[in-house]
Formats: C-alpha cells, sequence, structure tokens
C-alpha cells in the first residue's frame, strides 16, 4: 500500500489504501458533522461558505473558514512535502510519516474532545482546524503516492469520474479497456468505504463519543504496521532467497 | 539564487498567512462576545411553505415540523458571558446553558434535563440576531425567530 510508488502500484494497492484512508476520512468527517457542525474531509462547500461570509460580511466567520482551508491545503502541502524529499533515502518512512502526523492529530482531538472539551467556540474552532489538516495530510499523501488515482476525501471529483465512467461504460469498446474497469473499481471501492466509515461513527458515536477518533487511529494504523509486516516478510524471504542460493554456489564449487 | 528566492517565498508565505489570521482575528468581532446582552423576540415565522400555491401552514402541518422542539414565543432571551442564558416570558424565568458551535453560525441551548436545542445563527449584528430552526446543514431551516437587541438603548428597547 505505501511503498510503492506513482506507475508501480498495483489496483490491489490503490483498493487497499483507497479503501481504508476513504473510511477513516468518512469516521472523521461524520463525527466532525455531529459534534462540531462542521465538515472536515472536504473543502468544497467550505469555499461556498467563505464567499457567503464574506458577502454578508460576517468577517470573523470568514476568516475562521480561510483558517480551516489553509489549514487543509497546509496539510496536502506537509505530506507532499515529505513524500517528495525523502523518497529516495527511505520510502517506506516517507510514506508512512505523514500518516502518523495524522494519527498524533486524531489522538490529539479524540482525547482532549473526551477529557478536557468545554464545548467553547474557540476549542471547536481550533479542533476543526486540526482534524482539516490531518484530513489535508491523508488526501495529499494518497493522492501523491497514487499518482493522483486516489483521493479519498474529494468525494465531488470521484462522483463526477464514476458518472463520466458509467457513460463511457454504454459503449463497448469502453468497457473492454481494462484500466477503465480498474478505475471503477478503485472509486466505487472508496465511495463505499468513505459512506461505510460515515454510517459507523454515526452510530458508534452515540456508544463511545469521541472515541470514535481513536478507532479513526485504529484504521490508520493498520495501514502502516501491514506495510510494515510486509516489508519484514518480504525482507525475510529475500534473504532466505539469498541464503540458498549461496550456499548452492558454494555447494557446486 | 532562484532556489534562495524560492526558499524566502515559501517562509513569507508560510509565516506571514498564520500572522495576517491572527491580526484579522484580534480586529474582528468574535460571535462569542456580539451575543452577550438581552435580546426579545419580534418575529417567529414559517419561512418555507410547503407549496407556491400554500402560503399558509395548517395546525396540523405547523405540529409535525415543530414535533420534538422547543417553542419560544415572543420571548426575551439574556446571554451571559458565564454560558448561561435567561429566558423570560410574561414573568416567568427560565435558566439554560449556551454555547456557539461550528464557525460560530450553531446556537446550542442546553436545558438541565440534559436536553438540546440547535438554531443556525443567521445574522448577528449590534441590533440584530436572527436564527433558524436547525434542521441540516446545507438548507436554510423552516422556522425563523427574529431578535433585537433590548440592553444597548432604553429609547430603543421601548420603540420595538
Amino acid at each position: 500500500m505505501l511503498r510503492k510508488f506513482n506507475n508501480h502500484r498495483t489496483l490491489k494497492d490503490n483498493i487497499q489504501l483507497g479503501g481504508l484512508t476513504a473510511f477513516s476520512a468518512g469516521m472523521v468527517n461524520v463525527t466532525s458533522l455531529i459534534i462540531f457542525f462542521a465538515f472536515t474531509s472536504n473543502v468544497t462547500g467550505h469555499y461556498a461558505i467563505l464567499a457567503e461570509e464574506i458577502a454578508k460580511g460576517n468577517w470573523y466567520e470568514a476568516i475562521i473558514v480561510f483558517g480551516w482551508i489553509f489549514m487543509f491545503f497546509f496539510g496536502n502541502f506537509f505530506s507532499n512535502f515529505i513524500v517528495i524529499n525523502f523518497d529516495r533515502t527511505n520510502r517506506y518512512l516517507a510514506h508512512s510519516l505523514p500518516l502518523f502526523v495524522e494519527i498524533l492529530c486524531l489522538l490529539a482531538v479524540g482525547t482532549y474532545g473526551q477529557f478536557y472539551y468545554a464545548e467553547t467556540l474557540s476549542e471547536t474552532e481550533l479542533m476543526v482546524g486540526l482534524m482539516l489538516f490531518a484530513m489535508g495530510i491523508q488526501n495529499g499523501l494518497t493522492a501523491s503516492i497514487s499518482n493522483f488515482s486516489i483521493k479519498t476525501t474529494h468525494l465531488t471529483g470521484l462522483t463526477t469520474d464514476i458518472g463520466i465512467l458509467a457513460s463511457m461504460f454504454t459503449q463497448k469498446r469502453y468497457r473492454q479497456k481494462k484500466s477503465l474497469r480498474d478505475k471503477k473499481n478503485i472509486l466505487l471501492t472508496i465511495a463505499f468505504s468513505y459512506l461505510s466509515g460515515g454510517i459507523f461513527a454515526g452510530i458508534v458515536y452515540l456508544k463511545i463519543g469521541f472515541m470514535v477518533f481513536y478507532v479513526a487511529c485504529l484504521v490508520i494504523g493498520t495501514i502502516i504496521f501491514y506495510e510494515y509486516y510486509k516489508l519484514k516478510v518480504t525482507k525475510m524471504i529475500h534473504t532466505k532467497r539469498m541464503g540458498k542460493r549461496l550456499r548452492a554456489a558454494i555447494s557446486s564449487e | 539564487m532562484e532556489k534562495r528566492t524560492y526558499i524566502v517565498r515559501y517562509i513569507l508565505f508560510f509565516m506571514g498567512v498564520p500572522l495576517l489570521f491572527i491580526f484579522l482575528l484580534a480586529n474582528s468581532n468574535n460571535p462569542d462576545a456580539s451575543i452577550i446582552g438581552e435580546w426579545k423576540e419580534v418575529e417567529w415565522k414559517y419561512e418555507k411553505t410547503p407549496s407556491r400555491d400554500k402560503r399558509e401552514l395548517t395546525e396540523g402541518e405547523k405540529k409535525s415540523i415543530t414535533k420534538g422542539l422547543y417553542i419560544h414565543e415572543a420571548e426575551t432571551w439574556k446571554f451571559l458571558p458565564n454560558g448561561r442564558v435567561i429566558l423570560s416570558k410574561d414573568g416567568k424565568e427560565e435558566e439554560l446553558g449556551w454555547t456557539l458551535k461550528g464557525r460560530g453560525h450553531i446556537l446550542k441551548l442546553y436545558h438541565l434535563s440534559d436536553q438540546s436545542e440547535h438554531y443556525n445563527l443567521y445574522n448577528l449584528n449590534e441590533n440584530e440576531m436572527v436564527l433558524y430552526f436547525h434542521t441540516e446543514l446545507h438548507a436554510k431551516s423552516i422556522v425563523k425567530l427574529k431578535f433585537k437587541k433590548i440592553d444597548k438603548d432604553p429609547e430603543y428597547a421601548q420603540k420595538i
């Protein structure tokens, strides 16, 4: 999921990464909507709100929304900055570090919300900003390492792509193209996962409150540790093979 | 040389935007502060009717819309800085808790019974506050409550 970059990625890699990250994005977005009355995984609506607040002359609200959009932008900047600067030294670290930071942000929101949140406006604004930063990190990372084929929090673009693909599939020549069929599978997986994450969080929040964010962290943690495990296993297999070859070479001599 | 120029630009951008943000925020009216004071409810009306030809709602429709909601008509709401709000009508008073959520566009009122009410804070300025029953985020809700501030100018308060 995390080790491969751009065109070396398989359909399975993209589906796994897209599915898991979209599930966590759906969770975070729905939970923030329930608790804070603000979207945190998408910014299209925030641009519209920013324009509306400016038009109404509500400068305080406009500045806050601008700050949120900036946090999402900064999250995207941060994750891609890490990827392009550290990809050559340690690819796994370069791809997993942004996810670690995302986990830290969500853990901070979950812990603060569970134990200290007094429901004031400034707390709400800060926590929404932190979540937008976390979702920016995630969106930037998935888009960056998948050659822009996965955007787990960008459902406007995703729905557009599904609509376009659905119309293309009315013709046989497009239906027969494997690349388009693969794209359809990725998009549908992301849409389904995002929705499932949202529904799951909506139900679970009523029982465990802010601890929903811990579950989102677990989902993201799964990506990191699964990749770490795979890396170890691949390394072990590689070492065994090399050992066998070396032993065979020695015995033949 | 070109690289250095870019680095300087980035540093200026990432320092400048937060500084500008803090500066603007410090010089704008926080809704948390603007809402403090006494407000007289002057209007309570259904903003949207089911069809274009039908401007009035039946009693049944009104009941269905307001089912499970607290109805506040012709009340005075006094918002205190300590997060409490006193609702008064005909000499009767009720004390609730209040907080703003989202970007300051959702007003939440808490009852002692742990129940809460949510309103879309559509407009808030020195003299007027407009609330909508909060139903969902993108569409304007159906019931509009309009308040006038009364503790600012006693003459203005008497007028309304």
